[in-house]
């Protein structure tokens, strides 16, 4: 059921049988159903799907941050604890410490009437009773880290006076203060500019070469999940539908879903297609689903089974890619 | 695919159009051509003044100087009246398909509504039956006219923008960033529908976008902006086979390249490289890009370096790896870099060369 | 309206703010007697289910429950019709303050505040000099007074709704400002504004009331739970229930009117 791991040693986090639902208006929506998958120290892992695949609300059980309207069943254990469900007094102890997580949308998440500065060192004051000084020099380090230029200014200014690739940056800073063992971040670039997206892509990669933080990158976009995962696992509806290290996936997608997301990613070098690649239909709105294979209906290679009988995540050909697919390519 | 070149006037004429709010100006001297039934992508991230290009064109913002026509008619000019009446032709399809629909109207109203402005003698058995052929038309069903936005899911919205936009057969519309929010497997959807509806109708199409790969499957030519200048313009191949300007560059090396899994490149392998060629990541510095929607009221952050402290030199210099002090000096002319090719580069000729020649550090990262 | 999940204890107050509707608009065909002929044979009467009177009478032998569904009848109807002239007259003018911006904002704004700043109950008693004491006058007095606020609320969610792109595709598609203010921006404050309309209802009621109180507003023989409570004071001690009944029915209406209120809201901020 586990893949491979870098020399055997436990994973940094362990998701077991995960699942996800929300008490809504029309019904309960499943956002995430039994998902499984393990990140190991050091490891780089991309989770990708589209909206509404669960992949955020996934690591939000995680950190404990889930809505008061859902609930959460079965086991997450970070460093060997199980934290799903665990009072907030233990959660408060490992998050923003040793697990962090970086959102999405960089405008909302720094407290807009704090000065940057205050914010980063308040972190360590908390986590690692330093005094305000040692915080602030500590705080000013991270943020040369992340090459944000003129830092000195940075922190004495308030996140407002900062562009978004600026703020995100201060996000990734205020992760890494407390030395994480795993780094959570969740579409870190969906809301920056193309050639901002680049340069937190490479502090990610910087950061990777120095330390020993695991990482789990979030994201829509297969092609940017690429530059950065040693492994990369693929939702769907709630699902995890394929599970392979990157460049085994990349050369040889086996589920079909995957395939087609494949061949989304743009490459600008290839000649100019007629038709831009996409995947026909939508992804199936969360309380619509049926017995079989969530993907059947916009799967090209759909037969009956597939309507009728779910597949099972299971190796394929008995190496570390997995699939849930009752005919993989 | 080439340019069309029909006979006569240039559906749209923009020229050194400018649009500033008080001292801070977004759109600053942009000159470009449109025929009818072409795609002109226009490419810039935020802070590049594109999405007030596009506002001012539609006259939802007044420009401060400059001239569009539209037909061969002064567009700046229209009275009232006119303006009304001829804003039919020029439509808009917007970023946030979900917000540019009023979440208290159906559907089938929000469709109507620009038959009831503009052909009030239309009787309504007819507005609804042209409501349900353009609800078709854009893949979804007729029958889902009286349902509300909420009920839609992205990508569907964004249809029901397009079919709104299209009602009235434009000949022209305006799209901004119309695939941006969406998953990145349903933008192909919504690009080929583009693709098909120009087709079908000859609408021209002012494609605004920050993703390359996009813009350029729909664009017959790509015009590139930054801080509110236009940078470099080119027929869509010539662009993306030979850029001429170094910020065209940097956007075309920040795809990620899903070819090529890569070790994590250590910095240190920067400084070995040739002095001339440093990879447009090591030398970018980060720019304090205004927020993406910036109103009018927002001058640009504090810390940007504003339009009177550049000396006249180009906007591009603090980031660029070919900046020497020719470009704090002088502002860049368009340099006509190929045919139907221009780009405000002094050193443009060196770009384009590097484009071709150096192997990995520009492109793959 | 909404369709949600809207709390028990909002649904129970509605259902009893309904049944006290209904129950004073059959008032009249409900009981044998009317607010105005004296039982002399029946003066002060204590309240009795079995007897002729319900709920007793007054010092003037005028049958109690009949006063007061007559009572509860014109409360309710000062509060429907000033709620409506101060809706109607408070969204156009704050909507189009809102949409117009720039100097016609400015100006009607300072309008609006130069009015809010005249002390209220000289304005009433200088209109009752003039008109003399009428219900219409009360009705016209109250609302006209209750316009004020909704305007600049209606204004301030104006300015919020203007900014939307909803908005602005409305204007690329060549609509007039009327057409905008009518159809886009009306129907999507409408939620919070009937949110508001609820919760102020109590206290146009508890102001129609006082007004009656100091002797205002209705004029006999006709009664509001206002006068109703006014004389019911006098009475006090010698029968309390003349103050106890349109007391404890003013009561029971302004709370449930305060729960269907705050349920509304809840409902309404819930979905958005």
């Amino acid at each position: 059921m586990t893949p491979a791991s870098a020399g055997g040693a436990p994973p940094a986090l362990a998701i077991d049988d995960l699942s996800v639902s929300f008490r809504g208006r029309h019904g309960t929506i499943n956002a995430v159903r039994q998902a499984t998958l393990n990140v190991f120290p050091a490891e780089c892992v991309g989770i990708v799907g589209e909206s509404g695949s669960g992949k955020t609300q996934t690591f939000m059980a995680v950190m404990g941050l889930l809505s008061a309207a859902a609930s959460a069943v079965g086991s997450v254990r970070f460093e060997g604890r199980e934290i799903l469900g665990a009072p907030v007094s233990e959660l408060n102890r490992v998050r923003g410490s040793k697990l962090t997580m970086v959102f999405q949308d960089p405008m909302s998440s720094l407290t807009p009437h704090l000065k940057v500065g205050v914010q980063l060192a308040e972190v360590l004051v908390k986590h690692s009773r330093m005094s305000w000084r040692e915080a602030e020099n500590a705080a000013l380090r991270v943020l040369e880290r992340v090459r944000v230029p003129e830092a000195r200014r940075r922190l004495r200014q308030y996140p407002h006076e900062l562009s978004g690739g600026m703020r995100q940056r201060v996000m990734i800073g205020m992760s890494l203060l407390c030395e994480p063992s795993l780094l959570i971040a969740d579409e870190p670039t969906t809301a920056l500019d193309v050639t901002v997206q680049a340069q937190i892509m490479d502090i990610l990669r910087a950061m990777r070469a120095e330390s020993h933080m695991a990482i789990v990158l979030i994201s829509h976009d297969l092609g940017l999940v690429a530059g950065l995962a040693d492994r990369i696992v693929v939702m769907y509806a709630g699902r995890v539908v394929e599970s392979a290290g990157a460049a085994d996936l990349l050369g040889r997608a086996v589920h079909p879903y995957t395939a087609a997301l494949l061949k989304c990613v743009p490459d600008l070098r290839a000649p100019r297609l007629e038709r831009m690649p996409s995947l026909a239909g939508q992804p199936p709105s969360a309380w619509s689903l049926g017995t079989g294979c969530a993907f059947a209906p916009r799967c090209p290679s759909a037969r009956e089974r597939c309507n009728s009988e779910r597949p099972v995540l299971r190796d394929v050909d008995g190496t570390a890619h997995q699939a849930a697919c009752h005919y993989p390519l | 695919m080439n340019s069309l070149h029909t006979r006569g006037e240039p559906l749209l004429s923009v020229k050194n159009l400018m649009v500033h709010f008080g001292a801070f100006s977004a759109v600053e001297d942009v000159t470009f051509d449109l025929r009818a039934g072409e795609t002109l992508g226009l490419v810039g991230e935020s802070g590049s003044g594109k999405s007030t290009l596009a506002r001012a064109i539609l006259r939802l913002i007044p420009a401060t100087s400059g001239s569009i026509r539209v037909g061969g008619d002064d567009w700046l000019a229209c009275r009232p009246a006119d303006l009304k009446r001829r804003r039919r032709d020029l439509q808009m399809v917007f970023q946030d398909p979900l917000a540019s629909l009023n979440p208290r109207m159906s559907v089938g109203a929000a469709l109507a509504e620009p038959l009831e402005i503009h052909e009030p003698s239309l009787p309504a058995p007819l507005r609804a039956a042209r409501v349900a052929e353009m609800l078709e038309r854009v893949g979804l069903s007729a029958g889902m006219a009286g349902r509300r936005p909420h009920e839609f899911s992205g990508g569907q919205c964004q249809r029901i923008g397009i079919a709104r936009a299209m009602i009235l057969r434009p000949k022209l519309l305006v799209c901004d960033e119309p695939v941006s929010s969406l998953d990145m497997s349903i933008q192909g959807q919504i690009v080929n529908l583009l693709a098909d509806l120009q087709k079908e109708f000859g609408t021209a199409l002012l494609f605004i976008s920050h993703n390359l790969a996009v813009v350029r499957h729909l664009s017959h030519r790509v015009l590139v902006l930054y801080r509110g200048r236009q940078v470099e313009a080119a027929d869509c191949d010539e662009l993306f086979r030979a850029p001429a300007h170094p910020y065209t560059q940097a956007l075309l090396a920040a795809v990620p390249d899903p070819t090529r899994v890569p070790a994590a490149i250590p910095m240190a392998a920067a400084e070995a490289l040739p002095a001339d060629a440093r990879p447009a990541s090591a030398a970018v510095v980060p720019a304090n890009a205004t927020p993406a929607r910036a109103t009018p009221a927002d001058a640009a952050p504090a810390d940007a370096i504003s339009s009177a402290d550049r000396r006249g030199g180009c906007a591009f210099v603090e980031r660029c790896p070919y900046a020497q002090d020719q470009c704090r000096l002088t502002m860049p002319p368009q340099y006509e870099a190929g045919v139907r090719h221009a780009a405000a580069c002094h050193r443009w000729r060196e770009v384009v060369y590097s484009w071709r020649h150096e192997t990995r550090n520009f492109r793959a990262r | 309206m909404n369709g949600d999940k809207i709390p028990a204890g909002a649904a129970a107050a509605f259902a009893a703010v309904a049944l006290l509707v209904a129950i004073a608009l059959i008032g009249p065909w409900a009981t044998p007697n009317d607010i105005a002929s004296l039982d002399w044979a029946h003066v002060a009467a204590y309240p009795s289910l079995t007897g002729a009177h319900w709920l007793g009478t007054d010092r003037l032998g005028r049958d109690l429950f009949a006063r007061t569904l007559e009572g509860l009848r014109v409360s309710l109807a000062v509060a429907c019709v000033a709620s409506a002239i101060s809706l109607s007259v408070g969204i156009a003018y704050g909507a189009v303050a809102g949409y117009a911006g720039g100097r016609w904002d400015h100006f009607m704004m300072r309008f609006i505040e130069v009015l809010s700043g005249l002390p209220l109950i000289f304005f009433v008693i200088f209109l009752t000099v003039i008109f003399g004491r009428s219900q219409y006058l009360l009705f016209f007095a109250i609302g006209a007074i209750g316009w004020l606020t909704m305007a600049r609320i209606v204004r301030g969610l104006t300015l919020s709704i203007r900014e939307r792109e909803f908005i602005e595709a409305a204007v690329a598609s060549g609509a007039g400002a009327g057409r905008i203010i009518l159809k886009h921006v009306v129907p999507n404050l409408m939620g919070p504004v009937i949110v508001y309309a609820t919760l102020t209802i109590p206290q146009i009621i508890l102001f129609e009331s006082f007004l009656s109180f100091l002797g205002l507003g209705i004029q006999e023989p006709h009664a509001s739970l206002g006068t109703l409570i006014a004389e019911g004071a006098g009475e006090m001690e010698a029968a309390p229930w003349i103050l106890l009944v349109p007391g404890g029915v003013l009561a029971v209406l302004l709370v449930c009117l305060n729960i269907v209120g705050d349920g509304l809201r809840d409902a309404v901020v819930g979905r958005e």
